[in-house]
C-alpha cells in the first residue's frame, strides 16, 4: 500500500489546480463594439457570400422591395456576429450573439423590414437593439433610427459597432423599451424584436397614424409568426403573417 | 450482514442519490430532457462496467482488494470533481444542430458523468464475481441501497443546495471505502481516505456552479434592471426563485385597445423558467389589464360565481376571478413551496392573496382535488399551462400530464354546476398545435357525456397571443353568446368558434392569411373529425389517461414536409422533448450494442460458452427491459395515485427496490428442487403481468380511494400495492445469475453487463413506447420480455451452482 501514499498526493495536487476559480470575470464588451479588420480580399469575399445570400435566401423567398434588397447587400452583417460565427454570418439561420439573444435570420431580417413599407423620408423606433444589425439594415432606408436596449453591455457594444461603421442616422439608448422614445415620437415603422407575450401600451401610442408595427413571435431560434400592427385613423389591426407557408392538411399537398 | 454487502449497500446508495441530484441540477442549468438525455447516456456506466470486468476477469479478480480500492477512490473523485469538471466546458445544446463543434463538448459532458457510474458498478459488478456464493444477500445490498438512495437524495434536495449535493454522495463514498478496509491494515485505510477526503473539503470550499443556460427565462430576466431576486426556495419540484425588476411586466395575449399602465410586478421561476406573476394587491388600478386578456372571458357571463382554480400558481386568475366579483374561489395548487415563497416575499399578510377570507387554498394535485371533492362551482378555471417561450419550444412533450386529458376534463365538467362553465387558456400557437388538441381533448370529454349538442355546448376566442376555451355541461344561451361577441368586439378578439357562428365572423380583427384554427376547430366538432386528426400534420388527438402527453403533437408522416417549410435545423424548435427523446434512444441502443456484441469477439471458442451465449442475452435482457417496462409504467401511472410526480418517482423507485431486494434475498429460498425455478419465474411473469394490468385497468378506482386519504396513508398505500409486484421482480436475476456461475463462471459479468444496458436503453425506450402508443403496448412488451426470460432460462445451464438471490441492475 505505501506506493499508494505518494499516488494519491499527486492526484491531491492535480485536483487542486483542476478545480478552477469560478469568478471569472465577464469579456469585456467594447471589445465586441470594435471593427474587425479584414483584408480587401476578405472583404470582397464577404461581399459575395451576401449578394448569394440576398440571392438565394431573400429575393427567391419572394422579397421584391428594391430598397430592402439593397440593404440586405450592403450591410456588411459579419461585422455583426460574434467572431467565433464570423464564417457562418451569411447563413440561412440565426447566430447567438450572448446573453440569451440572437441576431436574426437574413430572410426574417428582410422579411420584417419589407412589411414596415419605410421610406427615405420615414423614422422608425426598435425595442431590443441585440448586435445592431436590424437598426443597420434600417438606417440604410429610412431617415432616421431610434433603438433602444435593455442589457446595457449589449446596448453599448451596438452603439460603438455602428457609430464605427458610420451609421449616423442611428441613435441607440440603453433604456427599458416598453416606455418607448417619448420624444421623437410618433413613428413610420416600430419594430419589436425582443420576443414579447405583450405589446407595451406606449408604442402603440408612439406608432403614427397609417404607421406599422412588427414583432417577432416564436423561440430566439426559430420564428413562428411575425405580427403586423396597423394604425387607420386611430384605429388598430393586426394581422399574422406565416414567415413560412404552412400547408395543414396532408391530404392538401 | 458481512462487510462486502455493507460496502455495496452504500455505494449503491451514493450513486442513486448521486444520479437524482445529477437530474436536479442539470435540469436547473439546462433543461429536463437535455439533462435527461445526458445523464440517460451516463448510465450505461453501468452496461459498460459489466464489458470491462469481462475483459479484465482473471486480472481483476486475482487483484480483487487494490481493484476495489481504487475503483471506490475513483468513483469518489469523480463524483466529487463533476460539478467543477462540468463547469470547464460550455455546452449549448441548442447549436449542437448546426456546429459540429459542441458534439465534443456534449461527449464531454458523457464522460464526466460516465465515469462514476462505470466505476461504481464495477465495484458491485466485482463484489458478484468474487462472492458468487453470497450474491443473493449481495444483490440484496445493491438493491435496498439504491432503493434508500433515491429517498435520501429527494430528502437531500430540501435541505441542501444542489450543487453540493455531488460533494454529499461522494462523501458517502468513502463510507463505503471505509467499512471495505476496516478489517485490513491501518495504513491502507488512511493512504485510501485521507486524500481523498481532502480533496472533498476542497471542493467544498470552492463549490463550483455551473453556469445557467443563457437562454432560460430567469437569466433572461436577470439582466433586466436593477433586477434583484427577492426569495428562494428549493425543493424536488424544482429551485423557485422570485425576482423584482422595474421592467418586468406580464400580460399575455393583452388587447391591443388596452391603453392603460401596465404595473411592473415580481416574477418567479422554477428551475429557471417562467411560473407566473405575483401581484401587488395594493396597485389596484393598475390591475385592469387582466380583463383585458382572453381569459376573462368567463367571468364576463356570470355573476358572483363560485369559482375553482385549477394550478393556482403564482395567483394571477385567483386575483382576476376576485376583482370579477367572485363569491369564493378555491385554489388549487401543488407547490407548497410556491405557497411558500409567496408567503415569503409578500410582506403584509393582508396582501396575499391566499389568505384571503374568501379563497380557499388546497395544496394538491388537480386530479386528486377532483377525485376527492364532492362540490360544484360555477366556473372552473385552468390558467396557462407554461412560460411563453416553453411552449413554443415543446419542450414539455416528455411530461405525463394528467390534467388535460378527457377523463381530467370529464372530472371537471362532472364538478360544474348545471350552468357552470370550464374554461382553460393556452398560448396561441403558429401553426396550431395546443389549441387544436385543446378542443379535440375537450370536445371527447363531452362527446362521452352523451350529448348530442356538442356544438352548443363549446365556444373559443383568440387575441392575437393567447386562445380560451369554454365548455359547458348545457348549451351557452343566446345571452350568453352575445355577451361573448360583445366582449370580443369590445378587446378586438376574434371569434374562433360560437354556437350559430357565420363565416362573416371570422378572422375579423387579428387577422391570419387562412384562418386555420378556425376551420379546424369547425371540423374538429363536427362527425369529420376522425379524418381532419388523420390528416392534420400535427398529431392533436384527445390526450388520454393511458396516453398523457398533451404536449406532444411531433408525427413521424409530416416530417418530410416540415423539414422541406421550416429547414432540417427549424424542426427540433417544435418539439425539442421528443427530438431528444430520440436521440436519446439512437445513442443508448447503439452503444448498448457495441457493449453488448464486443466482449463476445473475445470469448474463447469453446463450444459451452457460446451454446450459453443466446440464452444469456435473451434472460437477462429479457428481465432488464421487463423490469424497467413495468418500473416505468408505475411511475407514470402512479403519478395519478399520489398526487405529485416526484412522490411517485420516489415511491415506486425506492420501493420497488427495496421490495425486489427483499425478494431477491429469499429467491434461493423458493426455488427449491420440488418447485423448479422455471415454475417459480412462470409464478412471477404471470404475477407481474396480474398487478401490472389491476394497477393499469383499475386506475380509476385507487385514484378515488387515494383521493380520500392524507398524503401519508396515500404514500403507504402506494408502497403497500408496489410491495408484492416488487417481491416477485426481485426474484429472477439472483436466480439466474446463479444459475449462471455454476454452469459457466466467465459468462457472468457479461449478464451483469447486459442487464445494464438492457435496463438503461429501456428506460427511455419506454417513455418513447408511451408517447407513441399507449401504456397498454408498454405493458404487452413488458409481458413478452419476462416470457422470453422465462423460455431461455433453461439454456443457462443444468442445476443450481450455489444460493443466489435477486433481479435487475440497480441502474435506476
Amino acid at each position: 500500500m505505501r506506493p499508494l501514499v505518494s499516488y494519491w498526493f499527486l492526484v491531491l495536487i492535480v485536483a487542486v489546480i483542476v478545480v478552477p476559480d469560478h469568478n471569472s470575470p465577464v469579456t469585456d464588451p467594447t471589445a465586441a463594439s470594435i471593427i474587425r479588420p479584414f483584408s480587401p480580399q476578405q472583404e470582397s469575399e464577404f461581399k459575395r457570400l451576401r449578394h448569394r445570400m440576398v440571392e438565394r435566401q431573400i429575393r427567391l423567398r419572394g422579397i421584391k422591395d428594391q430598397s430592402v434588397l439593397e440593404a440586405m447587400r450592403t450591410v456588411p452583417r459579419h461585422q455583426f456576429v460574434p467572431p467565433s460565427s464570423i464564417s457562418e454570418a451569411y447563413e440561412d439561420r440565426p447566430l447567438p450573439i450572448g446573453y440569451g439573444q440572437t441576431i436574426s435570420q437574413p430572410y426574417i431580417v428582410a422579411y420584417m423590414t419589407e412589411l414596415l413599407q419605410v421610406s427615405d423620408q420615414s423614422n422608425a423606433l426598435e425595442i431590443g437593439t441585440g448586435s445592431g444589425y436590424q437598426a443597420a439594415v434600417l438606417a440604410e432606408i429610412v431617415d432616421s433610427v431610434f433603438t433602444i436596449e435593455i442589457i446595457e453591455l449589449l446596448g453599448e457594444a451596438a452603439e460603438g459597432r455602428l457609430k464605427n461603421l458610420a451609421y449616423e442616422n442611428v441613435q441607440v439608448k440603453v433604456a427599458d423599451g416598453y416606455y418607448g422614445w417619448e420624444e421623437h415620437a410618433p413613428y413610420d415603422a416600430i419594430v419589436v424584436t425582443a420576443a414579447a407575450e405583450h405589446i407595451p401600451p406606449p408604442l402603440i401610442d408612439q406608432l403614427k397614424d397609417s404607421g406599422k408595427m412588427v414583432i417577432p413571435v416564436g423561440h430566439p431560434f426559430l420564428v413562428q409568426t411575425l405580427i403586423l400592427v396597423e394604425k387607420h385613423d386611430g384605429k388598430i389591426t393586426s394581422r399574422s403573417l406565416l414567415p413560412v407557408r404552412f400547408v395543414p392538411f396532408r391530404r392538401s399537398r | 450482514m458481512d462487510r462486502p454487502a455493507w460496502t455495496i449497500g452504500i455505494l449503491s446508495f451514493a450513486l442513486l442519490a448521486f444520479e437524482i441530484s445529477l437530474m436536479r441540477i442539470l435540469s436547473y442549468v439546462q433543461w429536463y430532457h437535455f439533462a435527461y438525455m445526458i445523464i440517460s447516456v451516463a448510465l450505461l456506466g453501468f452496461g459498460a462496467s459489466g464489458t470491462l470486468l469481462f475483459l479484465f476477469r482473471s486480472y481483476f479478480l486475482r487483484r480483487y482488494e487494490i481493484v476495489i480500492v481504487c475503483a471506490v477512490v475513483l468513483c469518489t473523485l469523480f463524483m466529487a470533481l463533476s460539478m467543477t469538471l462540468l463547469g470547464i466546458v460550455k455546452f449549448d445544446p441548442y447549436r449542437i444542430i448546426w456546429k459540429f463543434s459542441e458534439v465534443w463538448s456534449l461527449l464531454y459532458f458523457y464522460a464526466v458523468l460516465f465515469l462514476p457510474f462505470l466505476f461504481g458498478a464495477s465495484v458491485v459488478g466485482l463484489t458478484f464475481m468474487k462472492k458468487p456464493h453470497q450474491i443473493g444477500r449481495l444483490y440484496f445490498a445493491n438493491l435496498v441501497g439504491s432503493g434508500m438512495g433515491s429517498i435520501g437524495a429527494i430528502l437531500l434536495t430540501y435541505t441542501a443546495d444542489p450543487t453540493t449535493l455531488p460533494t454529499i454522495t461522494a462523501s458517502i463514498c468513502i463510507l463505503a471505502l471505509v467499512t471495505f478496509l476496516l478489517d485490513r491494515p491501518r495504513r491502507a485505510l488512511i493512504a485510501s481516505t485521507v486524500p481523498v477526503g481532502v480533496i472533498l473539503l476542497v471542493v467544498l470550499w470552492k463549490p463550483a456552479i455551473p453556469e445557467m443556460s443563457e437562454y432560460k427565462s430567469l437569466s433572461k430576466a436577470l439582466l433586466l434592471p436593477r433586477a434583484t431576486i427577492v426569495g428562494k426556495r428549493r425543493g424536488p419540484l424544482g429551485m423557485l426563485v422570485a425576482l423584482d425588476s422595474p421592467a418586468l411586466r406580464y400580460a399575455p395575449g393583452l388587447s391591443f385597445t388596452y391603453t392603460r399602465r401596465i404595473p411592473s410586478q415580481l416574477g418567479v421561476f422554477a428551475d429557471g423558467e417562467w411560473v407566473g406573476t405575483v401581484i401587488d394587491l395594493q396597485d389596484t388600478t393598475a390591475l385592469e389589464f387582466l380583463e383585458h386578456a382572453t381569459s376573462a372571458l368567463a367571468h364576463r357571463l356570470k355573476a358572483e360565481p363560485v369559482v375553482l382554480t385549477l394550478g393556482a400558481g403564482t395567483g394571477s386568475d385567483v386575483f382576476l376571478s376576485l376583482k370579477s366579483g367572485a363569491r369564493s374561489v378555491t385554489a388549487v395548487e401543488m407547490n407548497g413551496q410556491l405557497i411558500e415563497l409567496l408567503k415569503a416575499v409578500v410582506p403584509d399578510r393582508r396582501d396575499l392573496l391566499y389568505e384571503r377570507r374568501n379563497v380557499v387554498l388546497r395544496v394538491e394535485e388537480a386530479r386528486t382535488f377532483l377525485s376527492g371533492s364532492q362540490d360544484r362551482f360555477d366556473i372552473i378555471v385552468v390558467p396557462i399551462l407554461e412560460g411563453f417561450t416553453a411552449s413554443s419550444a415543446g419542450t414539455q412533450a416528455l411530461f405525463e400530464n394528467y390534467l388535460f386529458t378527457v377523463e381530467s376534463f370529464s372530472e371537471m365538467i362532472d364538478h360544474l354546476q348545471e350552468d357552470g362553465i370550464l374554461s382553460i387558456t393556452t398560448w396561441m400557437d403558429y401553426p396550431p398545435r395546443s389549441s387544436l388538441k385543446l378542443l379535440a381533448t375537450i370536445a371527447e370529454a363531452l362527446r362521452e357525456t352523451g350529448t348530442d349538442r356538442l356544438n352548443q355546448q363549446v365556444a373559443m376566442i383568440r387575441s392575437w397571443g393567447t386562445v380560451t376555451l369554454l365548455a359547458k355541461r348545457s348549451p351557452f344561451s343566446e345571452s350568453e353568446v352575445s355577451a361573448i361577441r360583445g366582449f370580443c368586439e369590445e378587446n378586438f378578439f376574434d371569434l374562433v368558434y360560437v354556437p350559430g357562428i357565420r363565416p362573416s365572423e371570422l378572422n375579423r380583427f387579428h387577422r391570419l392569411e387562412e384562418p386555420i384554427l378556425e376551420n379546424a376547430a369547425g371540423e374538429v366538432l363536427s362527425n369529420r373529425r376522425d379524418e381532419f386528426l388523420r390528416e392534420y400534420q400535427f398529431f392533436v388527438d384527445p390526450a388520454r389517461d393511458n396516453q398523457p402527453y398533451f404536449s406532444h403533437y411531433f408525427k413521424w408522416e409530416s416530417l418530410p414536409y416540415l423539414k422541406e417549410v421550416y429547414g432540417t435545423s427549424g424542426v427540433p424548435f417544435f418539439e425539442w422533448g421528443y427530438v431528444i427523446l430520440v436521440a436519446t434512444l439512437i445513442q443508448l441502443g447503439s452503444l448498448s450494442l457495441l457493449l453488448i456484441i464486443f466482449p463476445l469477439f473475445f470469448l474463447q471458442s469453446k463450444g459451452r460458452e457460446k451454446r450459453r451465449i443466446s440464452p444469456t442475452l435473451l434472460y437477462f435482457g429479457g428481465i432488464g427491459v421487463g423490469y424497467m417496462f413495468v418500473e416505468v409504467l408505475m411511475i407514470q401511472k402512479f403519478i395519478l395515485f399520489l398526487g405529485q410526480p416526484i412522490f411517485s418517482v420516489a415511491v415506486v423507485i425506492a420501493g420497488m427496490l427495496v421490495f425486489s431486494g427483499v425478494g431477491s434475498f429469499f429467491s434461493h429460498r423458493l426455488a427449491r428442487p420440488k418447485t423448479g425455478p422455471p415454475m417459480i419465474l412462470a409464478i412471477v411473469a404471470a404475477a407481474v403481468i396480474g398487478f401490472t394490468s389491476l394497477y393499469l385497468y383499475g386506475a380509476n378506482t385507487i385514484l378515488e380511494v387515494f383521493a380520500k386519504l392524507p398524503v401519508e396513508l396515500r404514500l403507504t398505500g402506494g408502497v403497500v400495492l408496489l410491495a408484492p409486484l416488487g417481491f416477485v421482480m426481485g426474484v429472477p436475476f439472483p436466480l439466474g445469475l446463479g444459475r449462471l456461475s455454476g454452469s459457466d463462471a466467465s459468462l457472468v459479468p457479461w449478464a451483469w453487463g447486459i442487464n445494464g444496458c438492457a435496463s438503461v436503453v429501456s428506460a427511455t425506450l419506454a417513455t418513447f413506447i408511451a408517447i407513441n402508443q399507449t401504456f397498454v403496448a408498454v405493458l404487452v412488451i413488458a409481458a413478452i420480455a419476462y416470457l422470453l426470460a422465462l423460455v431461455s432460462f433453461g439454456g443457462l445451464g443444468g442445476g443450481m451452482a450455489h444460493s443466489s438471490r435477486s433481479g435487475k441492475s440497480s441502474s435506476n
